[in-house]
């Protein structure tokens, strides 16, 4: 431990004692699970996600199953239709879980392809910049500009309404946003002295992007994918809502509101039904996205 | 007459799921008018939150402790109000970084006059020749002219000036400096401490100027204060400390300092180690771990700031003799 | 360290790195408003006419306080940084082509030089372990190596450097300034480059990590024959490091010499400035005298003075300067160059 003068010795230190921590993106769930709200939410979604896949088995009754003995019931707790029944005597609680699939499946895997196509889009103009990053700024700026529900409505009536289509034509103008938080956040990044480490060792840019650039824009991915979730799963319900969602006799939320309101005066309860579960799914989604926006927000590095 | 005197001051942040980190641990110290004293330390010491302490700037999670006394007043029991009073017309302050702590939207007369308007009742021409007279003063080119200029109109040295006539306008009793001149060059370095020295010795201002540059702190200073790990390790007019430091630490400090009259082409003397991480738990000395001579006491207790034998004015945090740590200066 | 005498111009046949009339400008915008954009730019020169070699094994260090262009020198040389004109030889290569930088040839330049950065922890990616972090050139350069190969060098190397080889599962942010310099340091050095251009390696670090970084840069210097340009603003850190040492301001060199030498007598105004207001540990000596040799400011890069950029500053200027830029001459033998026509002859 002496003060060194000697030119051969080497500075040791002495961290080998230090409990090892996290790296930071354990370090941001650490932080997460400690939200309340965000965890309890995340119980609630999964919850419902379980109930969906797994309920209507468990009942065992068929969603296009008509109940003919039991018409048009309202909620009750004796019967079996705890959630009443339509005018053809399908139980709404077989349905909006079954339905639930549907709606769920199109936010996530909309989501999903939404995200990857913004994610790498965005990065891309953002880091190699000048020319480049205008025209594709150009063109998602252009793309903005196009009337969404037109373009949805032209897509359904001539391709149909198979289910990877809708997820397709929803997708196809949720990736914009993503691109554009993206893109701001690589301008950022770029500037970062590691990047310009990266440069300096010879790493191609290809690969700084891959490599550099999109890990660390996890943080953000993730809080706006959570944004996205929802808004994904609206489209879904208002393009069900105009008619033009899944076909039957595939069902969704959306399908079962657009119903419910059709027969809002005669039967209110097949409108609240699915209004109730979209609502508590989209409020779910929404805190923890509050909870990862918090999780990934300090500084800490 | 002590104009302030600090007694066992000490701040500690509490953390969630981590110890609290005591980033000052019982320091004590006194400071007469008109006289300067540096606070010398590396990151971590505790320098700039202890003045930050006094001053009332802390953290709303910091807990503060001990006495304060300025002008016979306590200063960590004042209320926000009677410190505001004080903060800006008796204190005056001066931080780091001049390009951030000027606000860019306010011309510099109006951030000038600001400090006079609130606390002087003054005319607002009044302010004007008074702010233009303190700009004058810390040697502000063609002052008249330029009081109305934007921060981003000037350069790095010129906002320091700035900010020094900014904090010299109400003629404070005690100016504080926070890193005044590291983020500047050396040139312009060369010019503010020049400043700052012509000020205390004509307007007998109390200086507490807090640094990590020795050669800074040896040009300004009359006393000088060694910090480490938020404690005081030593404490003595500065002459005497760089002539004849006691304590390891400041021996070690000197000696790992890179110097332009050292022709023999050595390395530089590193101390070992690491100073303790922020909320690491203590058992005696702070610097036992890195210290040469560290003996059983070292690690055991903490050594208490005593008296020098054979000076009036010297104070050491030591278990050893001081004849132990000097005979290491290089 | 020993110390030869070297030349500084493009006969020593042996320069690893030859940087001749290096010249960075930037275009501006004069004003911060957006809509000015189809105004006229304005020309920063950052870097305005340096030539300088470095050779085998030896450490030149560029100082001189901000806006002299010494960053930007550094981070051209290793492609971070555009260049206008001028020549960047690497062993004899040229690698600027009219201002552009040929793929091959700045590959070649990679493979031999690497950078260490100012800023420790902003220079090492949070989000990769410092395993991967200093294996990143072995991956980039030779990425056939076997996985159990480049983890066994990452290991030595982290030792070398005065770290523990366990820490190779850890992140960043749990290190401290010094530590991760190091790490950088080891990602410097892994793919074993020829010259290492440190840019202001131990500014951001205190003064006693300060101390065994620099130790630790001399003697990996000495074990590995390395060469090293040493950019940094501090005197007293360059002259413990450095053979030969380089002043600039703003953009242009002022002078060049051997270390001891110029330390010792400076002969540019600038250098004599610069080194009589680095302040002192010894209160003796600082109080009695008045270090302020220079007045005012430095001029604005964008508007830089006509003929000798610093005769707005200097204190032996006469209307000579101002006429033409002073060339960067040969004074009292080889070693010694100054770019100033009232430089004090011997």
């Amino acid at each position: 431990m002496a003060i060194t003068t000697s030119p051969s010795q080497r500075m040791r230190d002495g961290f080998a004692d230090a409990p090892k921590t996290k790296s930071p993106l354990a370090l941001a769930f650490s932080r997460f699970a400690r939200n309340r709200a965000a965890l309890a939410s995340l119980a609630v979604l999964v919850v419902i996600g379980l109930a969906c896949y797994a309920a209507p088995l468990l009942i065992g009754r068929d969603p296009a199953e008509s109940d003919w003995s039991a018409i048009a019931f309202p909620p009750t707790l004796l019967g079996g239709h705890w959630l009443g029944t339509d005018e053809l005597g399908r139980d709404l609680l077989v349905r909006i879980l079954v339905g639930g699939r549907i709606s769920l499946e199109i936010g996530l895997l909309g989501t999903l392809v939404a995200g990857v196509v913004g994610v790498t889009y965005g990065a891309c103009a953002g880091y190699f910049g000048g020319r480049v990053d205008a025209v594709m700024m150009r063109i998602v700026d252009m793309m903005y500009a196009i009337p969404y529900m037109l373009i949805a409505i032209l897509m359904m009536t001539l391709f149909g309404r198979e289910f990877h289509l809708v997820v397709l034509t929803i997708s196809a103008f949720s990736w914009l946003d993503m691109a554009r938080v993206v893109r701001g956040q690589t301008l950022s990044l770029r500037t970062r002295e590691f990047v310009d480490a990266a440069r300096a060792i010879g790493v191609t840019p290809w690969s700084i992007v891959a490599r550099h650039i999109v890990p660390n824009l996890v943080g953000i991915v993730v809080v706006y994918a959570t944004v996205m979730v929802p808004g994904i799963v609206l489209t879904e319900s208002v393009l069900s809502f105009l008619g033009l969602g899944v076909q039957e006799p595939m069902t969704s939320w959306g399908v079962l509101i657009q119903d419910g309101a059709q027969k809002l005066e005669a039967m209110p309860w097949l409108l609240l039904g699915p209004a109730a579960m979209l609502c508590i799914t989209l409020y779910c989604v929404n805190f923890i996205g509050d909870g990862l926006r918090d999780a990934f927000d300090t500084k800490d590095y | 007459m002590d104009l302030l005197e600090v007694e066992n001051l000490s701040v500690r942040f509490a953390r969630r799921d981590a110890p609290a980190v005591d980033a000052v641990d019982d320091i004590s110290f006194s400071l007469d008018a008109g006289r300067t004293l540096g606070i010398v330390g590396e990151s971590g010491s505790g320098k700039s939150q202890t003045v930050l302490a006094l001053i009332g700037l802390m953290a709303a999670n910091a807990q503060v402790s001990g006495r304060a006394s300025f002008e016979g007043r306590d200063l960590l029991t004042l209320s926000e109000r009677a410190l505001n009073q004080l903060r800006g017309n008796r204190i005056g302050m001066v931080f780091q970084d001049p390009m951030t702590s000027l606000n860019p939207f306010l011309t510099v007369e109006q951030q000038l006059v600001e400090p006079l308007r609130l606390h002087r009742k003054v005319s607002r021409r009044e302010a004007r020749a008074r702010a233009i007279e303190a700009l004058e003063r810390v040697h502000l080119p063609d002052a008249a002219r330029r009081i109305c200029r934007y921060p981003h109109e000037f350069s790095g040295g010129m906002r320091q000036r700035v900010m020094i006539a900014m904090a010299l306008v109400t003629e404070p009793r005690l100016l504080i400096a926070d890193e005044p001149t590291t983020a500047l060059d050396v040139t312009v370095q060369a010019q503010i401490v020049d400043l700052l020295r012509e000020l205390n010795r004509e307007c007998g201002t109390a200086m507490i100027l807090i640094t990590h540059d020795m050669g800074v702190a040896a040009g300004l200073c009359d006393e000088v204060m060694v910090m480490y790990a938020g404690r005081t390790v030593e404490h003595a007019s500065a002459l005497q400390l760089f002539a004849a430091p006691t304590h390891p630490y400041t021996v070690g400090l000197m000696n790992a300092l890179p110097r332009l009259d050292d022709e023999s082409g050595r390395p530089l003397a590193a101390i070992a180690g690491h100073p303790p991480l922020p909320g690491e738990a203590i058992e005696g000395c702070a610097f036992a771990k890195r210290c040469p001579h560290a003996g059983e006491p070292c690690m055991t207790t903490r050594p208490v700031l005593r008296r020098s034998a054979d000076s009036e004015d010297a104070w050491r945090a030591c278990h050893l003799p001081a004849a132990a740590a000097v005979g290491d200066l290089q | 360290m020993s110390v030869k005498t070297r030349r500084g111009d493009a006969s020593y046949a042996d320069a690893l790195l030859a940087v001749r009339d290096l010249k960075v400008h930037f275009r501006v915008k004069r004003e911060p408003s957006a809509w000015a954009a189809w105004r006229e730019k304005a020309l920063l020169r950052a870097v305005d006419g340096v030539s300088f070699d470095v050779g085998r094994g030896e450490t030149v260090g560029l100082v001189g306080e901000s806006g002299c262009g010494k960053s930007t020198l550094a981070r051209a040389i290793v492609g971070l940084s555009p260049v206008t004109s001028g020549s960047i030889r690497w062993q004899g290569v040229e690698t600027v082509n009219d201002g552009r930088r040929p793929g091959a040839a700045i590959q070649a330049l990679r493979r031999g030089v690497q950078m260490i950065f100012q800023d420790p922890l902003a220079s090492l990616d949070p989000r990769m372990t410092i395993g991967r972090i200093v294996a990143e050139p072995l991956r980039t350069r030779r990425s056939h190596m076997a996985r159990a190969e480049v983890r066994a060098r990452v290991a030595t190397m982290l030792e070398r450097v005065g770290m523990n080889a366990h820490y190779l599962e850890r992140y960043p942010h749990e290190f401290s300034g010094g530590q991760c310099q190091r790490i950088g340091i080891a990602r410097a050095l892994i793919a074993e480059p020829r010259l290492v251009v440190c840019d202001e390696p131990v500014s951001a670090l205190d003064v006693s990590v300060q101390a065994q970084v620099v130790n630790l840069l001399r003697d990996l210097q000495r074990e590995l024959s390395l060469s090293m340009l040493f950019v940094a603003h501090d005197l007293a850190v360059v002259k413990s490091i450095s053979h030969r040492v380089l002043v600039m301001y703003l953009g242009r060199v002022m002078e060049v010499g051997e270390r001891q030498a110029l330390y010792a007598n400076p002969r540019h105004p600038y250098t004599r400035a610069l080194l009589y207001a680095v302040p002192v540990a010894n209160p003796a000596i600082e109080r009695s005298r008045s270090r302020v040799l220079l007045q005012g400011d430095l001029p604005s890069p964008l508007d830089p003075p006509s003929g000798c950029v610093f005769r707005t500053r200097c204190p032996e200027a006469i209307d000579a300067c101002a006429q033409r830029v002073p060339p960067l001459e040969v004074h009292e033998g080889q070693c010694r160059r100054v770019a100033c026509i009232r430089a004090v002859s011997p």
